[in-house]
């Protein structure tokens, strides 16, 4: 829906309403292609000691942008082979007609300046075909931090052409994996969204799975293994400590905070039957949600905290249910063939998205909240457990490859798709990944 | 959609003043100036969203 906006308009019905009238153009049809945009790269003063190492983060810090910007399927950087100003110039004003010659619709300029230690940034975003500068904005921060101002420039540019937020200033947490198949080592990681700057978060002497940002970023929660069962934990980033969630009698997995961050929601298994908990982090009280025989998991709030999404197989197959966020009201919403899971609700709250396996083949895809509209995005051997970006517009999600008898070319790799489901992307990581969890806007 | 001010109208506004610009210079009949000279473009997003 919000490509309209991305989009230059065609004339495509033309008429008058009487002859003698002003005469009306109805407009009824947009054109889809991303808008042709031009990242120069940002002007070096020379003033600096350190020219060098700024020429180097000037046109780092294009790339950066471009790159950004060409991903999310909305912007068509251009060659920078055909630029004809020079960056510190076209910073000062542009030239449009030249910027227009090489079908720029956006032009982005800038400047970078280290002094003490500081980095200063500024740039400008211009117009081309209206002449005009759009947007300004400087930064100043540590030399060390170039790379997270890039993405912060991105979400600026991003904003101010499509309307929406944007998703680049972002994390996002996986677990990393290593080793031949039957004897997997797996490691929390979490790494920015474009796959730099990964570090690894726990040694991978237990199997860990299903890692969950708090809304502040700053706890994750987890499924690992303590005393060889299942139980969630939650780890600080920063101080990397640990705990394991609750004092309870079986197993625990599949958790997730609530959208105020006071709560973990997760599955609570004993004696073969599996029902939804949550825990109050502030007060320790355990609240059940769920009482039913059947197999309930993987419950996802609505980010007004109201409601709950999850699947269950209380109609025979694991399907996608709604409830409010007491456990009342319980309604199914999946009804097509197949089976459903890893329901996850949107960050704007208006679709769940969703895994779905049918004739041995998985799908990503989305529905509204109350079931209809499904659309599946992206089909393939092995791929589930999808997370949304801060904006709602993109997913992440992972895809393994099928092995032989010895576990040999199995892989698993991180991909994003957009809700056209046109623009898939693989999401380069140091090792093989799964279990993919996007952070909030680290800088709102 | 012609409420200055909401998130979108901005973006939106500037979308079609691109169009515009990008249909320049338009192709028009070589008589009848003034029955054309003032011309009113309706953008209509709820025709473009369902084509």
């Amino acid at each position: 829906m919000k490509n309209v906006f991305f989009l230059f308009f065609l004339f495509v019905v033309f008429f008058a309403k009487s002859s003698f009238a002003l005469v009306e153009i109805d407009i009824t049809r947009g054109n889809l292609n991303p808008l042709p945009i031009a990242v120069s790269p940002l002007y070096v003063e020379s003033k600096s000691s350190e020219v060098l190492k700024e020429l180097e983060v000037g046109s780092e810090i294009a790339k950066i942008i471009e790159t950004n910007l060409s991903r999310s399927g909305l912007f068509s950087p251009l060659e920078k082979d055909s630029f004809v100003q020079k960056p510190d110039i076209a910073h000062l004003k542009p030239r449009f007609e030249d910027w227009k010659l090489i079908k720029a619709q956006a032009l982005i300029t800038g400047k970078v300046n280290i002094t003490s230690e500081k980095l200063r940034i500024e740039f400008r975003l211009w117009d081309v075909l209206a002449a005009k500068e759009i947007m300004a904005l400087a930064f100043t921060t540590v030399p060390d931090n170039w790379r997270r101002v890039a993405h912060i420039i991105t979400d600026k540019i991003y904003k101010r052409l499509t309307g929406e937020d944007g998703y680049f200033d972002t994390r996002i947490i996986y677990v990393a994996e290593k080793g031949p198949k039957n004897q997997r080592i797996k490691k929390l990681a979490i790494m920015d969204q474009d796959g730099k700057n990964t570090k690894y978060l726990t040694l991978g002497n237990e199997l860990v799975l299903t890692p969950r940002f708090n809304p502040t970023n700053q706890m994750v929660t987890y499924m690992s293994y303590f005393r060889n069962l299942p139980r969630v934990y939650l780890l600080d980033i920063e101080t990397g400590v640990q705990e394991v969630v609750g004092e309870f009698p079986g197993m625990t997995f599949a958790p997730r905070f609530s959208p105020d961050g006071k709560k973990i929601i997760m599955s609570f298994a004993k004696d073969g039957n599996s029902d939804i908990f949550t825990m109050n982090l502030e007060t320790r009280v355990v609240e059940r949600i769920t009482e039913h025989p059947a197999i309930d998991t993987s419950p996802s709030y609505s980010p007004d905290g109201k409601y709950i999404c999850f699947n269950s197989d209380r109609s025979g197959y694991q399907q996608i249910y709604v409830m409010r966020s007491d456990g009342s009201d319980v309604k199914r919403i999946t009804f097509g063939q197949g089976i459903y899971g890893t329901p996850v609700w949107s960050p704007r709250g208006d679709l769940i998205a969703f895994t779905k396996m049918y004739k041995n083949r998985f799908y990503i895809g989305v529905m509204r909240i109350d079931g209809s509209g499904e659309r599946l995005l992206t089909e393939n051997y092995y791929q589930e457990a999808p997370s949304w970006s801060p904006n709602g517009r993109v997913l992440i999600f992972y895809r393994e490859t099928k092995s032989g008898s010895q576990g040999e070319g199995f892989s698993a790799t991180l991909w994003s798709i957009d809700l056209t489901g046109y623009n898939e992307r693989l999401v380069e990581t140091l090792t093989d990944a799964s279990d993919p969890s996007w952070s909030s806007l680290l800088s709102k | 959609m012609n409420i200055p001010g909401q998130d979108f109208y901005k973006v939106l506004a500037e979308s079609a003043l691109r169009a515009i610009r990008l249909c320049q210079p338009l192709r028009v009949p070589t008589t009848g100036y003034d029955r054309w000279k003032d011309l009113q473009l309706n953008f209509d997003l709820n025709k473009m969203l369902k084509g």
